[in-house]
């Protein structure tokens, strides 16, 4: 009953968080320079009956909400309009360019993991030595530094200079996809990295110092068993929680990464949409955007309902 | 350690007030026959395309880098105290009613909503450094309504209450200085947050004329200049990371010395 | 198990020099003051000690050097060969692991989980299959416990198993452990601060101060006569519930910090028949007579008995305070449902209830902290209710800002007064027992009893008819206990002392209001409801208190 509850209200936050985000986009099609006729017609030519037809093939005339409504009614039959620049439906636009950014968030997720994890257990093991303090110092000023910032530092060293790595675009066979895709990924996982680690630090560290451990081990249970039983399970709750912001930190900085290496991803859609005012493609976008921030939360809800039985029995909201 | 980023921070906060003064040339002076050239004498960073001084160009960049960032960390950091003190202290129903506010904003989006926004609406920092404050405040609201919450409990807190004392007083003379590491650290964070992202719409060429002299849209014209003059594009990139990076640990350090201080 | 020469060492000396010893079937109990060393003692014979610590010395079992041997040595050794059981019921389980699994794992025979429950007394088998957050403080020690035995071990170590519990709890899980111990014929060492508890379940008795053995021997004779001057003074200040002391006798100053007294005896400082040798060479643990070691140079004195005529209790003046038919309920949680008391001036009447009796939302509701869904709080007295009531807040760590000095914080209080003549900062002080240079302190430069004193002070600034005590002493040690006992004694203002502690109570109340689950089950005089309860509920929590 309570996962039940749970649930309903993560549900109706994630269809509130929607409803709002969809309004705005669509709002930004009225608050566009030109108003909405302009963008709607791109850069052609505007006679008196192009935009008459424009008015009547997008409802214009209608009040805002009937309006908002079947735009709303459309896209979630998965019908996004019609992309103002190159005419092709906004759907394709975006399967067109989602391989790139996905292979490309894959890579740096994979990368987070493998290097964020043991890290911070590392320095955790360490605490308060060399390693540790570089660790963390490392950490922080990953955290801190711009991802596009990274990106030209990485490109200037790695590919310009050492020429190791190509500098512009995905390559096409696997292998060249994932050297191309190599420093993109190093300059999106940084800041990613860097808070896994810093939670990881912490999540251990608080373990280390808790009774239970302490009592496990004086129970003289063997190694693995207080390994994965106490520690990994008891660590990953607070890592999960960044699990959010670890998205949010790859939607965005997938945006920069993108535009510094020359990949033709979303994020290169976004900055071109937005260029060329192509709101249809932009609404998409945000949306899409939304959609992955809601789905992702509430996995991450589903993973504490497995792993924590205060949140299954309903202990803890 | 902590002297060596205020002096950091305070460098460059001097170079944007004294910049017109310091600078070798005039910022938007073109010399197109001498057009991308690397570092010389006469130009220490070397120019850009059009021929421009790089040096005179990231001085005249400092200002606005360092104002907008402060005046969002300024005001972020007063509204969300501010509000996070009063939702965890008077709870009830505003306090239910901002914090549905509160976690909406913070499960937008953020920043993708800010590169839409700004560049579909145009205009400058304005609406950017806006647009910014409306994000970053719930943030805050969240962690000092948090803390507040825990901290009203306490025995300190229930004295003080039983003692009469008007809640203003007792929010801002007894609460406050004991949330002072989070609030110092917050308001570094916003200041970084602000740096980063505004730096960031400019190199995404969002919200500004192109030609501006500014850190991040210096790094983006630049950037395919990497064999001819790579300074061009390096150097604000690397100023605007320095400048991150110390007010990160700045901010990192305050709040483990202060909460040091402090006897919880 | 021998422990001889045990150092602690961390960034400073932490436990110096400590030998015990515990042999099967013998209950030890290692009893000692807060910053004493017993819990790390206990910790470095586990081979548990925190990360930065280090033991030398030597801890054999069974004529096995442990001290110094690596983890592949001592894993076979927790758990079938020594336990350990700690202090936090809420803190020392696995969330995320049932009742049932944290025996399971930890058993090396075939005995069910439902039989190694019901030795702790479980006797529903639903509990194995619960996690820790669905069970009681109470609950969760039994399981532990039955975790903890569950390998067998041969030596048990108990640190401060029930601190955290309430005091029926408490008595429960006590009587459990020396069950288990007389059928296993298991040994036990006991670590606690309380010396009630150390006598009436050990059969002998160590005395820890400032990281080192003081005195030791078997319970009953320590009990009758200490053979150290720390044990005595210790013993003179632990409250009764048989009887109203006529004074309560603190130790003056606080405990040194093992490092700083290695080159004489610790308590020196604080003693009454110290003599110049004492200062000038640490004396060793000696034989007093067979069985009996104490680290005194001289034969202790008995101290002479105090003649105070107890003062005739005061003539109860008009009502202060008048609650009637007080009921509060948190969701479907009833906390109070409807009491009725009244205070009159100069009396202390003392509330007594185990965790849930509504003691303490009993208090919030007289101090306006909390708003009663019915009945009413009437305060004899004109003007607004701060002036009228104050409080003494349980917890000394957090009862004073820490951004803010002494003096601001007792100025700030008085400045709450009735408009007339105020009591100034060093008044405040004086009146507490405190130097005037304290006012420029901040609190984290005080002890724990200093605090408690600061914000006795600070209750009184505003010179309420009423002082609202809740459980004011119940986070000190015993020494200091005494200490701000005697200065509440002292006040004169009429009391409403919340406590859970009825030999506590029995030294400060006039009256008596006993509370179980937010109802009053029996009222009156101190003295009659003590000696002679009229209720159940009464006679359960008498009989819960250890008994010196």
């Amino acid at each position: 009953m309570a996962v039940l509850t749970l649930l309903g209200r993560r549900l109706g936050a994630a269809v509130l968080l929607l409803g709002v985000l969809s309004a705005l986009t669509y709002g930004l099609l009225l608050a566009a320079p030109g108003g909405p006729e302009q963008v709607l017609l791109g850069g052609r030519p505007s006679t008196p009956e192009t935009r008459a037809a424009i008015r009547e093939q997008y409802h214009l005339d209608d009040p805002f909400p009937v309006r908002y409504a079947r735009w709303l009614g459309d896209a979630l039959h998965g019908d996004l309009g019609t992309s103002v620049y190159s005419r092709e439906p906004v759907v394709t636009v975006i399967a067109d360019r989602l391989p790139v950014t996905a292979g490309l968030a894959a890579y740096a997720l994979v990368l987070t993991v493998v290097v964020g994890v043991p890290a911070g257990l590392l320095a955790a093991m360490r605490r308060g030595g060399r390693l540790d303090q570089g660790i963390t110092l490392g950490s922080l000023a990953a955290l801190s530094i711009p991802s596009f910032a990274l990106s030209i530092l990485l490109l200037y060293g790695f590919a310009v200079r050492l020429g190791w790595f190509p500098v512009f675009g995905e390559g096409r066979t696997l292998t060249e996809r994932i050297t191309h895709l190599t420093l993109p990924a190093v300059a999106l996982a940084a800041a990613q990295a860097a808070l896994v680690v810093r939670q990881m630090r912490a999540a251990a560290l608080d373990l280390a110092a808790s009774d239970f451990l302490t009592f496990a081990r004086a129970r003289g249970l063997p190694r693995r068993r207080v390994w994965t039983s106490y520690a990994l399970r008891n660590a990953a709750l607070p890592v999960l929680t960044v699990g959010g912001l670890l998205l949010a930190a790859n939607l965005t900085g997938s945006v920069f990464v993108e535009r510094a290496f020359g990949l033709h991803g979303l994020g290169a859609l976004l900055i071109g949409a937005v260029g060329q005012k192509d709101i249809p493609v932009v609404q998409a976008l945000v949306l899409l955007g939304g959609v992955i921030v809601v789905a992702v939360n509430l996995l991450i809800d589903l993973a504490y309902l497995v792993v924590d039985p205060r949140v299954r029995k309903g202990a803890a909201a | 350690m902590r002297a060596a980023l205020t002096a950091v921070l305070g460098l460059v906060a001097l170079a944007a007030l004294a910049g017109p003064w310091l600078a070798p040339y005039d910022p938007a002076a073109q010399d197109l026959a001498l057009g991308a050239a690397g570092p010389s004498a006469a130009h220490w960073l070397g120019t850009d395309e059009m021929g421009r001084d790089v040096v005179s160009r990231l001085l005249a960049g400092a200002r606005s880098a360092l104002f907008w960032p402060v005046l969002v960390a300024l005001f972020t950091t007063a509204l969300g105290t501010s509000l996070g003190l009063l939702s965890g202290y008077r709870r009830g129903w505003v306090d239910a009613l901002l914090m549905r506010v509160v976690d909406l904003a913070i499960a937008m989006p953020g920043l993708l909503v800010l590169i839409v926004v700004v560049g579909v609406l145009g205009g400058g920092y304005g609406w950017a450094v806006l647009a910014m404050a409306v994000l970053f405040t719930p943030g805050d609201i969240r962690v000092v309504r948090s803390l507040t919450l825990a901290q009203r409990e306490l025995a300190y807190a229930e004295a003080a209450r039983t003692l009469g004392l008007r809640p203003g007083r007792i929010m801002f003379r007894h609460l406050l200085p004991n949330l002072a590491p989070t609030v110092v650290a917050n308001a570094l964070l916003s200041f970084t947050g602000a740096l980063v992202a505004l730096a960031g719409l400019s190199f995404l060429g969002v919200g500004l004329p192109a030609g501006t002299p500014d850190w991040g849209l210096m790094v983006e014209e630049n950037r395919q200049l990497l064999d001819l003059n790579p300074w061009a594009s390096i150097a604000p990139a690397a100023l605007i990371t320095v400048v991150a990076c110390a007010a990160t640990l700045l901010g990192d350090r305050a709040f483990e010395s202060m909460s040091k201080g402090g006897v919880r | 198990m021998k422990v001889t020469g045990l150092r602690v060492t961390g960034p400073g000396l932490i436990v110096d020099g400590v030998d015990l010893e515990v042999s099967p079937g013998e209950t030890v109990g290692l009893v000692g003051e807060s910053g004493s060393g017993k819990s790390l003692t206990a910790r470095a014979m586990a081979g548990l000690l925190p990360r930065g610590l280090r033991a030398t010395g030597s801890i054999t079992l069974g004529g096995r050097e442990l001290l110094g041997a690596g983890e592949r040595v001592w894993r076979p050794v927790r758990g079938r060969r020594l336990a350990l059981l700690m202090q936090d019921p809420f803190a020392m389980l696995n969330p995320l692991l049932t009742a049932g699994a944290h025996i399971a794992e930890s058993a090396r025979s075939r005995v069910s989980v439902a039989e190694r429950l019901a030795e702790v007394g479980i006797d529903d088998p639903s509990v194995a299959r619960r996690h820790p957050f669905e069970l009681s403080g109470g609950m969760r020690q039994r399981v532990a416990l039955a975790a903890a035995l569950a390998g067998d071990p041969e030596l048990l170590i108990a640190d401060e198993p029930t601190t955290a519990l309430d005091a029926t709890t408490q008595h429960e899980i006590l009587q459990l452990v020396r069950r288990v111990q007389r059928a296993r014929g298991m040994g036990v060492l006991l670590i606690t601060h309380d010396l009630r508890v150390a006598f009436e379940l050990c059969d002998r008795v160590a005395v820890m101060y400032a990281g080192r053995i003081v005195e030791q021997g078997p319970a009953a004779e320590v009990r009758r006569s200490p053979a150290h001057p720390y044990t005595l003074r210790l013993l003179a200040a632990v409250p009764t519930v048989e009887r109203r002391l006529a004074r309560l006798e603190g130790i003056p100053g606080s405990v040194p910090a093992a490092g700083e007294v290695t080159g004489g005896c610790a308590f020196a400082a604080r003693c009454e028949q110290v003599a110049p040798e004492c200062t000038q060479a640490r004396p060793p643990l000696r034989e007093a007579s067979p069985g009996r070691l104490t680290a005194c140079l001289t034969r202790v004195r008995p101290r002479a008995a105090v003649h105070v005529t107890a003062a005739p209790p005061p003539e109860p003046g008009p009502p202060v305070l008048r609650v009637t038919g007080l009921s509060k309920r948190y969701g479907g949680h009833v906390a109070l449902g409807g009491v009725s008391l009244d205070v009159r001036r100069g009396e202390t009447v003392g509330v007594v209830g185990g965790s849930g009796s509504g003691k303490t939302t009993l208090a919030r509701c007289v101090l306006g902290l909390a708003v009663p869904d019915s009945g009413t709080v009437e305060l004899a007295g004109e003007g607004p209710r701060h002036r009228l009531v104050q409080c003494v807040f349980q917890d000394p760590s957090t009862s004073l800002n820490p951004a803010m000095s002494v003096g601001a914080a007792l100025a700030e209080a008085a400045a709450q007064g009735a408009p007339g003549p105020r009591p100034t900062v060093s008044e405040l002080l004086e009146q507490v027992g405190l130097p005037a240079a304290y006012a420029s302190r901040r609190p984290s430069a005080l002890s724990g009893g200093e605090r408690q004193r600061v914000a006795i002070a600070r209750a009184l600034a505003v010179r309420p008819s009423l002082l609202i005590c809740d459980e004011p002493v119940a986070s000190l040690d015993v020494s200091v206990q005494a200490h701000v006992l005697e200065l509440l004694r002292q006040v004169g203002t009429a009391m409403l002392f919340i406590t859970h502690d009825l030999a506590v109570v029995r030294q400060m109340a006039d009256r008596l209001v006993v509370l179980s689950r937010g109802e009053v089950v029996e009222a009156g005089e101190a003295d009659r409801v003590l000696d002679a309860p009229a209720h159940d509920y009464t006679r359960t929590l008498i009989a819960s208190v250890p008994g010196l």
